[in-house]
């Protein structure tokens, strides 16, 4: 049960926590040596010139009027035009989050469904040699770091054996007739297989663990005894009563996860060339594009700060026994 | 080439000494003789050069010079005494200190990439220059450079050229690392390789994509590693000029009354014919049967339309080559314009006319009103709802933006119409995959290559489908000194650095750049023949001659090898 109250201080914190990331990331990045003049400067302009582009993005004012008109535009939720690209910060992210949620989404989503399965599998059969040699398995994978495992993946499948494109995220001669066409093509999934599989491998690894070390304190339950003296099937046993249980914190831990999924996964957006926010997030940093990097940053925060929001919210439908903000 | 060595020239007040008998075994005493370093006991603090700190791109964005400026620094250190730190660090921070003279030392490649001398002699080192961030400012040469501008008898500028390139010899404000040699890789089973023509930018250049001759199915699509056009394809963007910028797509999609031709002679493009009436009146006839992409005709209405439209806005790319070179430009007919320029300037076909985009009149005014930017139309924005309609060779295909850029080909272009269909520029984040792409036949060619260029030719040789074209582009690699902040300030030191720099480049050009580079010595490429001065005076002997400059120059090294100022100066 959620208590009101409680719901509305959660929800104002979350909101003083979205405005004091966004006074860090304003003051940060002008902190940042190099300057946004330095990537847009054609290198014949004048110093009238440099000024008049200066003055045109705001950069002349002082820092405490830019951070008040940043804040009032955000507050109407105009995130700015790009220094570097010349558009609107909403279009480019946009188009860059798209792409990466495509890609991350789909990862997570397998990852945490396999997870939760094999978790739960292993930690049925606890001291099994079968148990050991996976788990001997799923911590090599875990450890093993992604962008390496993403360049052999890509050595293997695209360079050896063509099978899979070498990287990108539509073929040269791809046609859509719109949006929703572009990310349900065959084409894009095509290309989407690689660097999936190779994100799956990594992030199948937190949910199956999570997963199993709860499985084996949920098995140590009276209830559990029970339902075995009741004569249930193991498979209902271990999953209907079991794991549902045991899932919890595997919950929190997907919600944090598509909260951080927004920035991508850099190496592997690098290693795979796909277009997304989290090289974005990078190469605006680099250029001191601050309109850009401010959002795109903006963006992960408010979502992981949501996420962990609602991850709360979601405890208390999953297991009753859990009262927020007390009673 | 015009070497100085240890016998040598005078320059300005400091003589640059010739060999001395006096050599000093023992490393004391007050030897001048080559390479002998004048060592002496009890040199005050105040005299000993302080760090130098040499500002360089990152060795992960681009090895060979991050080690070539680490080999430099070294060998002042190890050999001269002078404690020279190699500072690697992004390029925008390397921009920008460069920008706020934060540097003793800087170093990147740089080309005006425009086939003229003037953004260099002029831009770079004239007092007023507005690249000119390192203090140079010489009376003699300013003459040179202002008057070159203004020169518009080609024999008569060249000379003056040629003798600016003497004294920039002499004062060694800049000191060059090589000419770079780029290798560019294409299918040449897709291409006929008799079809391809290479100039200093290398494959990506209008002449070899309109002139491509496909000989099979895959080579009617040339897709590139081009990376994404994002910033620019706003012809009037802050990024539209220039050459470290990508500014391919605006060059293909728009016409231009003149270009460079692959020799890197300013030809008539869209231009038929062109008089200088007088020194400051410019008329040009423009080629008949032209049409904009959409179908209209290209007439001298469109040109006077952007030239006035640039003149109004003002937009920053195009302030130094347009508002302050034009006075005004009119119609002289149907085809015929007439450009009254503020001065004589002598690169204006080069730098102004070959620089501006023709733009349709009819699409811009549009597009201007309805999204407001009659202030600023280098804001319009580009996408696939509002793509540039332009009258090059190549037109806007589709855009999904950072991924993929498609340019058919306009066959109906008036006398450049391209044999191939399409290029679409298809970047790829690592250069394995690149290079994969080339040998598994994705990628026709290579607009540009950042990667090892021995480990492409060596790819080439390997593969029979592939083959590879190499040029010296317009650049060079290069070391710029801060004039303001001392040793730098001293001719005498700036010309033992020359030294010091001619003496480890074979190392560099053989050893870190594979062979990929010729021996340079002035900051004009010989690729721009008429222009490139051979006798430029430069200072060898390596090491040596540096000693020698610095011994006759009155700089000493303390018994711990440290090198320090001449008596009566003191600095950092």
């Amino acid at each position: 049960m959620v208590n009101k109250r409680y719901l509305a201080r959660r929800f104002l914190l979350m909101v003083i926590s979205i405005f004091t990331v966004a006074t860090i990331l304003f003051f940060l990045f002008r902190m940042v040596p190099g300057g946004p003049m330095s990537a847009i400067m054609s290198p014949r302009m004048t110093e009238a010139a440099r000024q008049r582009v200066i003055e045109n993005f705001g950069l002349n004012e002082p820092l405490w009027k830019q951070y008040l008109l940043y804040m009032w535009q955000l507050l109407h939720l105009n995130l700015g035009q790009s220094f570097y690209y010349g558009q609107t910060v909403k279009t480019l992210i946009l188009d860059r989050f798209y792409n990466t949620m495509a890609l991350m989404l789909t990862a997570f989503l397998i990852s945490y469904t396999v997870g939760i399965y094999l978790g739960a599998q292993l930690g049925w059969i606890r001291g099994t040699s079968k148990e050991r040699a996976g788990m001997l398995v799923v911590l090599l994978v875990r450890s093993t770091p992604v962008f390496w495992t993403g360049m052999i993946v890509l050595y293997v499948f695209a360079f050896k054996l063509n099978l899979f494109p070498l990287g990108g995220m539509r073929g040269v001669g791809a046609q859509y007739s719109g949006p929703v066409s572009k990310f349900l093509s065959v084409d894009f999934l095509y290309h989407l297989v690689l660097p999936v599989f190779t994100l799956c491998t990594y992030y199948t690894g937190l949910p199956l663990l999570l997963m199993r070390n709860n499985l084996l304190e949920v098995l140590s339950e009276d209830y559990i005894d029970t339902a075995r003296a009741k004569g249930l099937t193991n498979r209902r046993i271990l999953f209907r009563h079991a794991a549902r249980n045991a899932v919890l914190p595997v919950v929190t831990a997907f919600a944090i996860a598509i909260g951080f999924a927004v920035g991508g996964q850099v190496l592997i957006e690098t290693v795979f060339s796909w277009p997304g926010l989290g090289r974005e997030m990078v190469k605006a940093s680099l250029r001191s594009d601050y309109p850009v990097a401010q959002g795109a940053f903006l963006l992960l925060s408010t979502i992981v700060i949501s996420m962990n929001f609602f991850a709360d919210l979601a405890y208390t439908y999953l297991d009753p026994r859990v009262r927020l903000g007390g009673t | 080439m015009r070497k100085m060595g240890a016998a040598g020239a005078a320059v300005g007040s400091v003589s640059i000494a010739g060999c001395s008998d006096q050599t000093n075994p023992d490393g004391g005493g007050e030897g001048t003789g080559t390479g002998s370093k004048n060592v002496e006991s009890d040199l005050p603090e105040e005299r000993k050069i302080g760090e130098k700190v040499h500002v360089s791109n990152t060795e992960r964005y681009y090895a060979a010079r991050y080690q070539a400026n680490a080999l430099v620094d070294k060998t002042f250190r190890d050999e001269l005494g002078v404690p020279v730190q190699t500072k690697p660090v992004e390029i925008t921070v390397l921009v920008s200190r460069e920008q706020e003279g934060d540097f003793h030392l800087v170093t990147y490649n740089w080309t005006a990439s425009n086939g003229d001398p003037d953004g260099i002699i002029y831009d770079r080192f004239h007092k007023n220059g507005s690249l000119n961030y390192y203090g140079f400012n010489n009376q003699r040469y300013n003459e040179l450079a202002a008057g070159q501008r203004r020169e518009t008898d080609e024999d008569a500028r060249q000379e003056m050229v040629h003798e600016a390139q003497k004294i920039l010899g002499e004062q060694r404000p800049e000191n060059q690392y090589l000419y770079n040699v780029t290798p560019y890789a294409f299918n040449s089973d897709a291409i006929d390789p008799d079809s391809i023509v290479v100039n200093d930018k290398g494959l990506r250049n209008i002449w070899n994509y309109t002139q491509m001759e496909p000989t099979n199915e895959n080579g009617r699509v040339v897709v590139t590693n081009n990376w994404d056009p994002s910033d620019q394809l706003n012809p009037l963007h802050l990024n539209a000029i220039g050459p470290s910028r990508n500014w391919t797509p605006t060059r293909f999609m728009h016409d231009f009354l003149f270009r460079p031709d692959p020799d890197l002679q300013m030809t008539p493009w869209a231009a038929k014919e062109y008089e200088y009436t007088d020194g400051t009146t410019l008329d040009v006839t423009m080629k008949e049967g032209m049409t904009f992409h959409d179908g209209e005709s290209v007439t001298a209405d469109d040109v006077v339309y952007t030239f006035n439209l640039i003149m109004e806005t003002e937009p920053p790319a195009y302030i130094n080559n347009v508002v302050q070179t034009t006075e005004s430009v009119e119609k002289t007919g149907e085809l015929g314009v007439r450009f009254n320029l503020t001065e004589a300037y002598a690169p204006y076909i080069a730098l102004t006319l070959g620089m501006v985009p023709i733009l349709p009149e009819h699409v811009w005014e549009q597009r201007i009103s309805e999204t407001g930017n009659e202030e600023a139309p280098w804001k319009v924005p580009v996408n696939d709802d509002m793509p540039i309609v332009g009258s090059g060779p190549f037109e806007y295909g589709t855009w999904d933006q950072a991924s993929r850029f498609r340019m058919p080909a306009f066959k109906e272009h008036a006398f450049a119409a391209p044999n191939i269909d399409a290029r679409v520029q298809n970047p790829l984040s690592t250069r394995d995959a690149e290079m994969e792409a080339m040998i598994q036949g994705d990628y026709i060619l290579l607009d540009y290559w950042f990667g090892s260029p021995r480990q492409l030719s060596n790819t080439v040789d390997e593969q029979d489908h592939l083959s590879m074209v190499q040029n010296s582009g317009q650049g060079r690699q290069a070391t710029w000194v801060n004039m303001e902040r001392p040793p730098f300030d001293d001719v005498a030191f700036r010309q033992a650095t020359n030294a010091l720099i001619t003496g480890v480049q074979p190392t560099i050009i053989e050893e870190l750049y594979d062979g990929f580079g010729n021996e340079a010595i002035s900051p004009i490429n010989p690729t721009l023949k008429f222009w490139h001065n051979p006798d430029t005076p430069y200072f060898e002997n390596g090491v040596e001659g540096a000693i020698t400059i610095l011994n006759d120059a009155g700089y000493a090294w303390n018994e711990d090898g440290e090198l320090h100022y001449p008596e009566g100066k003191t600095g950092e």
